[in-house]
């Protein structure tokens, strides 16, 4: 071997030796935000004391931090004041940038992003499909994943001004490194239900920014057992309705209200939404009621002078959309516009707006006395509520054909007669929230 | 859209110019693209971890500061590797009794691929290099620069580094038993 060749392999072997000796160098973890802050905050001091005072921050505490803190607030408050006014800077590498809203980002997380968030829709490309994405947010740290208690990824996160979040990846996940850091934009509507994150330049996890971009609804809303929930404009998920035949899977419908909007009941078979209007106590009442059955049954006939409720499903009706439709616009005593095609939420079904016929004057025996009209749907359970129409109590009714083996059905009806024009009304506010609603079916 | 600041591509040179400007999440970007070789030269011009530690935080600093000049953004990372090899000279010099003789201790329930003797060896022949010396060896043989750009950052000739260098190996293939 020549000794050109022998030094050759020499240096291969040394490359080696060299990159073995100093992997120790790199093992310990590093706060890459912390270390820029520390090295900006350095700015125009000098000597040994002054290099004492970061060493800490690649890995241990540091004497003296309280002191750097406070240097690093002046220098920010600096840097702030430069991105608000939009001072140029004296760089000469190129353009001025956009100066970025995250040049401080070690205050408080406002309490209003600090909840559980859930994402209806499956929006998590690069950090596996999820379904549904989770997000909590606490005062130090953002957790998201697929689902609560199940994080994928782990960001430490401070907030930079008003509207801005910074977030350090502190664990590894599928397309995140350690100290990966992005900054993002935040913004809560509907009275604190829906948080908007919108990135601010590129996040260095893009997986990271594909999760987090976009629009989270607040999961840890009081769930209704047996009162009303208060709903303030925004969007929102089930939490026990299932329409899918999946029991305990939650958030199978979301929906979005204006103001105005209770919860009435949220249960697998049912879910009820109240509106409350503007009325004074003198009016009649004109509350309108947006039942939501999973699976709903054909009422049977009121037997002549029998008691009102529970009701009975009819015998030989099919669940589908069409047995349903059928049966009902085959019953003595309602009058039926046509059935229309609709598209809820992508599946498609049929809309029927019902009312009695003026001539019938059967119904049921109430404690206060006969009351005139005819159930129309049952809920999956017997016990549970029914809808029906009676004078001057007209339904809209909307069936939908989920699955093969699904239907569901939406009725709006009001509780006190009321006239036809105010029924419209209703209807009006109503169908916006019918329209809002996404399905989001359990997987396999 | 409710964010007012449209995504940039997330090109070196943005983020230069975002760090420049003062934002420090561009700058942290930098540090974590460029951390590992910044601990490694520092390591290996120092020999001991917490001077490593010491050397690349206060080269942070430097950097922060100086990069406003930068005017080339390729040649950020053998600038920023030049920074840290250099605040670890000054750190080795002054601590001159502590230099080059701390091995980090191993686990030694975990593999390894080099021997820990070959290491020991290693770590006593950098120790009897110049610190100057070690920063040429390290920006070679961990940055993988060539001859001319670690005269650039050095402020050397590449000529002179280039026979530097050479008798530099010489002298560690011997002292490594490596001849």
């Amino acid at each position: 071997m020549t000794e050109r060749r022998a030094m050759e392999a020499f240096e291969t072997r040394f490359a080696g030796r060299v990159r073995a000796y100093t992997d120790t160098a790199i093992e310990r973890r590093i706060d890459a935000l912390a270390i820029s802050r520390n090295a900006m905050s350095s700015q125009g001091a000098t000597g040994w004391s002054q290099r004492r005072l970061g060493a800490g921050l690649l890995g241990r505490r540091i004497a003296g931090v309280r002191w750097a803190l406070a240097f690093v607030a002046v220098v920010l408050i600096g840097v702030v004041g430069v991105a608000v006014l939009g001072r140029p800077s004296d760089s000469v590498i190129g353009p001025q940038p956009t100066p970025s809203p995250a040049a401080s980002a070690d205050g408080p997380i406002p309490e209003a992003l600090r909840h559980s968030w859930q994402r209806p829709y499956a929006v998590t490309p690069g950090l596996d499909q999820w379904a549904t994405g989770f997000l909590s947010v606490a005062s130090g740290v953002m957790d998201f994943g697929p689902e609560p208690g199940a994080a994928a990824s782990r960001s430490a996160i401070g907030a930079a001004g008003l509207d801005t979040l910074v977030v350090t990846a502190t664990v590894e996940t599928k397309g995140c490194a350690i100290g990966d850091i992005g900054a993002y934009r935040w913004s809560v509507e509907g009275q604190g239900t829906v948080m908007t994150l919108t990135g601010i330049s590129a996040d260095a996890c893009a997986a990271r920014e594909a999760a987090l971009a976009g629009q989270w609804v607040r999961s840890d809303l009081p769930v209704p057992t047996g009162g009303e929930v208060t709903l303030p404009p925004g969007t929102y998920q089930t939490s026990a309705f299932d329409p899918f035949d999946k029991p305990g899977v939650p958030d199978q419908l979301s929906y979005t209200v204006p103001e105005g909007w209770k919860v009435k009941e949220d249960r697998p078979a049912t879910f009820v939404l109240h509106h409350l209007p503007d009325a004074s106590p003198s009016q009649p009442s004109t509350d309108t009621f947006m039942f939501v059955f999973a699976q709903p049954q054909m009422a049977a006939d009121i037997a002549e002078g029998a008691v009102c409720g529970p009701f009975s499903d009819a015998p030989g009706v099919g669940r589908g959309v069409d047995d349903i439709v059928a049966a009902i616009m085959a019953r003595p005593g309602v009058v039926s516009t046509p059935p229309a095609a609709v598209t809820i939420g992508g599946f498609e079904g049929q809309l029927l707006d019902l009312h009695l016929a003026p001539d019938w004057t059967k119904g049921c025996l109430a404690p206060e006395g006969p009351i005139v009209g005819l159930a129309i749907l049952l809920g999956a359970s017997e016990t549970g509520p029914s809808v029906g129409i009676g004078p001057d109590s007209p339904l809209r009714l909307i069936l939908l054909d989920l699955t093969d083996e699904r239907t569901m059905a939406v009725a709006i009806f009001n509780v006190e007669p009321s006239q036809p024009s105010e029924f419209e009304k209703q209807v009006a506010e109503v169908m916006p929230v019918i329209e809002s609603f996404e399905f989001h079916p359990p997987m396999p | 859209m409710i964010g007012s600041v449209i995504a940039e591509p997330n090109t070196q040179r943005s983020m230069l110019e975002h760090a420049i400007a003062g934002d420090e999440v561009a700058f942290a970007r930098i540090v974590a693209a460029h951390h590992n070789d910044m601990a490694r030269i520092a390591y290996f011009v120092c020999g001991d971890l917490d001077m490593a530690e010491e050397a690349e935080q206060s080269a942070w600093a430097v950097a922060y500061r100086r990069l406003k000049d930068l005017r080339d953004p390729d040649r950020l990372r053998p600038w920023l590797m030049s920074v840290a090899a250099n605040e670890a000279r000054q750190i080795a010099r002054s601590q001159r009794r502590r230099t080059v003789r701390e091995l980090a201790v191993t686990d030694p329930t975990r593999p390894h691929d080099i021997d820990h003797a070959a290491m020991i060896d290693l770590a006593d022949a950098l120790g009897r290099l110049d610190p100057k010396d070690r920063a040429i060896v390290g920006l070679r043989f961990i940055g993988g620069f060539e001859s001319a750009e670690i005269a650039r950052e050095m402020g050397m000739t590449a000529s002179g580094v280039r026979v530097r260098l050479h008798r530099l190996l010489e002298r560690l293939r011997k002292d490594l038993g490596d001849d």
